[in-house]
């Protein structure tokens, strides 16, 4: 039984990597492995999609931190589209929503009401 | 010619013969076809049987593999082999571990009978095997690393193998008939050894018996040495956990303060929960709480140097920021992968009946001051989380605190801790601190606990630590 649902969609321009649940110590490893299958496999940008998400904690927020910086490193393009105001709160508090490239989605999901 | 009366007579003679011939022929017949389908019938069972005997020996391996993965602990990964091991391979099995010494350590058993758990373990423990005992099969496989395998145990041996006395008395209950031992074995060292028995004489272990304990004294031995590893760590990461933890609070004129801190899970995963008090220069005061990323040892790691990096800007630095920004850079230059922390540090000046404190957050979830009457309000600004970017933004804010106002300090596991989907969050915080208007610091920190345990459903989600700092004057 997993917290962390992970669906990646592959798109025009890249990956989306749609993250749902719970980001964190228990569920990190889940995460880790399919963010490495779409560096490794999938072309083009990354986008990490949080709408879904409904926690985050510190474990997460290294793990948003370490893909953004392999995106700088390998000069591919990322970006971060934003969670719901309880879970993006974290980004606000440890300042990261000024560090990361966080943007709002183009396409709203079904049943997500853009804010 | 023939005599037609009697040609008619012999004829019908003949005829019954004849068809008496047929019958009995094909009463032959159908008994041999029965035969036959008997006989291939039993070899199809025979074959199934051994089919089966062979599927159940991998169950055995693979169960017990299972079993003996999910197990951090060397008694557990003995309790599981012995249990594989007298399910399905003989009728008792018993399992000693030995020590980095090479002493033998108590034993651990199984018997195919759960009534009868006791008595081996009984029998086993009642004189542990002694490594110079030439007669102790235990030891001569702890010795030589080889297995061991006694068909037919006879009578003296046994006698001679068990101590006299109680031992002696529960093997010859039990019944010791046949018996193998194979060393737990990894990474070149003997680790322990797996003993199983067969009661019935009429039941001699066979040489597929031995080879199937060797696989899985493999396994066992694998796993034994896992869990030993693990110990190991999670003793070094505790005992790396204990010293960072002040052990006692400081007193300061005109404060009173108090500390809890509640571990996701003892003994487990050491957390990342990490606070220290203590003074800067004369009445300068510092209190510090954070909160570092991931668990073990390497967390651990970074608490230590985040304490004593801490402890050592605030003899040269005034401001918290600029502690936090010292933080920042110690720990950017001694790691490169993204691992952070974040932390609150607060200057403390008491002067009679007022303190202030002057907070600084790098990413760590702001304090709370509970008035004297009850009301609460945050303090600080957010700042940017510790170790990660060389330009953090981390701000001071100053806050008067009164007689009889208390700071609070807290990491996120307060906050996170969850009832089913619904989290604590920081409304239900301040809810708990206004219902503890008045209470010495104590009596605030124990009731901030109190209300978030009795909150959460399910397992703890991480550690919790709160810091109260409240004015007596």
């Amino acid at each position: 039984m997993t917290a962390l649902g992970i669906d990646p969609v592959i798109t025009e321009t890249g990956t989306v990597l749609r993250l749902s649940g719970e980001l964190d110590l228990a569920t990190i490893a889940d995460a880790e492995d399919a963010l490495a299958r779409t560096e490794s496999e999938g072309r083009g940008g990354i986008t990490l999609d949080l709408r879904y998400l409904a926690f985050i904690d510190s474990t997460g927020l290294r793990f948003i931190l370490s893909a953004h910086a392999r995106a700088v490193e390998l000069d591919r393009p990322f970006a971060i589209i934003r969670a719901s105001d309880a879970v993006h709160r974290v980004f606000v508090l440890t300042r990261l929503d000024e560090r990361l490239p966080f943007e709002d989605a183009a396409d709203p999901l079904p049943g997500v009401s853009d804010r | 010619m023939t005599d037609p009366a009697l040609s008619l007579e012999q004829r019908m003679l003949d005829a019954e013969r004849r068809a008496r011939e047929i019958a009995e022929n094909a009463q032959a017949e159908a008994e041999a076809a029965r035969e036959e389908a008997v006989r291939a019938r039993e070899e199809a069972e025979r074959a199934h049987r051994l089919e089966s005997q062979a599927r159940e020996r991998l169950q055995v391996l693979v169960e017990a593999g299972v079993a003996m993965a999910a197990s951090l602990e060397v008694r557990s990964v003995l309790s599981a082999a012995t249990a594989a091991a007298a399910r399905r391979v003989c009728d008792y099995s018993v399992a000693f571990a030995v020590d980095r010494e090479g002493r033998v350590q108590a034993a651990v058993g199984a018997h195919r009978d759960p009534a009868r758990f006791g008595m081996v373990e009984r029998m086993a423990n009642a004189h542990l095997p002694d490594p110079d005992d030439p007669d102790s099969i235990v030891a001569n496989v702890l010795k030589t690393g080889e297995a061991a395998w006694i068909p037919n145990v006879p009578h003296k041996q046994m006698e001679r193998m068990m101590a006299p006395g109680e031992q002696l008395e529960l093997a010859r209950s039990l019944g010791l008939a046949s018996v193998i031992a194979v060393p737990l074995a990894a990474r070149g060292r003997t680790l322990g050894v797996l003993v199983l028995v067969r009661d019935d004489p009429s039941r001699p272990f066979v040489e597929e018996d031995q080879s199937l304990a060797g696989m899985l004294a493999a396994r066992a031995g694998l796993a034994v040495d896992n869990a030993r590893l693990y110990a190991e760590r999670e003793y070094v990461a505790e005992t790396l956990r204990r010293s960072l933890l002040p052990p006692e609070l400081p007193g300061i004129q005109g404060l009173e303060i108090a500390a809890r801190y509640l571990p996701a899970a003892e003994g487990t995963q050491v957390g990342g929960d990490f606070y220290d008090v203590f003074e800067a220069a004369p009445d300068r005061w510092i209190a510090v709480i954070g909160d570092v990323v991931g668990k073990g040892v390497e967390a651990a790691a970074m608490m230590g140097l985040a304490r004593y990096t801490i402890r050592t800007a605030a003899m040269s630095e005034g401001r918290p920021s600029a502690i936090l920004e010292t933080l920042n850079q110690a720990i950017l230059t001694q790691t490169n992968d993204q691992r952070f922390c974040t932390a609150c540090a607060v200057r403390l000046r008491p002067s009679g009946d007022v303190a202030r404190a002057t907070v600084c957050s790098g990413g760590h979830p702001l304090p709370l001051v509970l008035r004297a009457d009850g009301t609460t309000e945050v303090v600080g600004s957010p700042g940017t989380i510790v170790g990660v970017f060389d330009d953090p933004v981390l701000v001071d804010r100053a806050v008067d605190l009164h007689l009889g106002d208390t700071l609070v300090l807290y990491t996120d596991g307060v906050t996170d801790e969850r009832r089913d989907a619904d989290e604590f969050g920081e409304r239900r915080l301040h809810e708990a601190l206004t219902e503890l208007a008045g209470a010495g610091a104590q009596r605030i920190a124990d009731g901030v606990v109190d209300a978030v345990v009795g909150f959460r459903t399910g397992q703890p989600k991480d550690d919790i630590a709160i810091l109260a700092i409240k004015v007596v004057g």
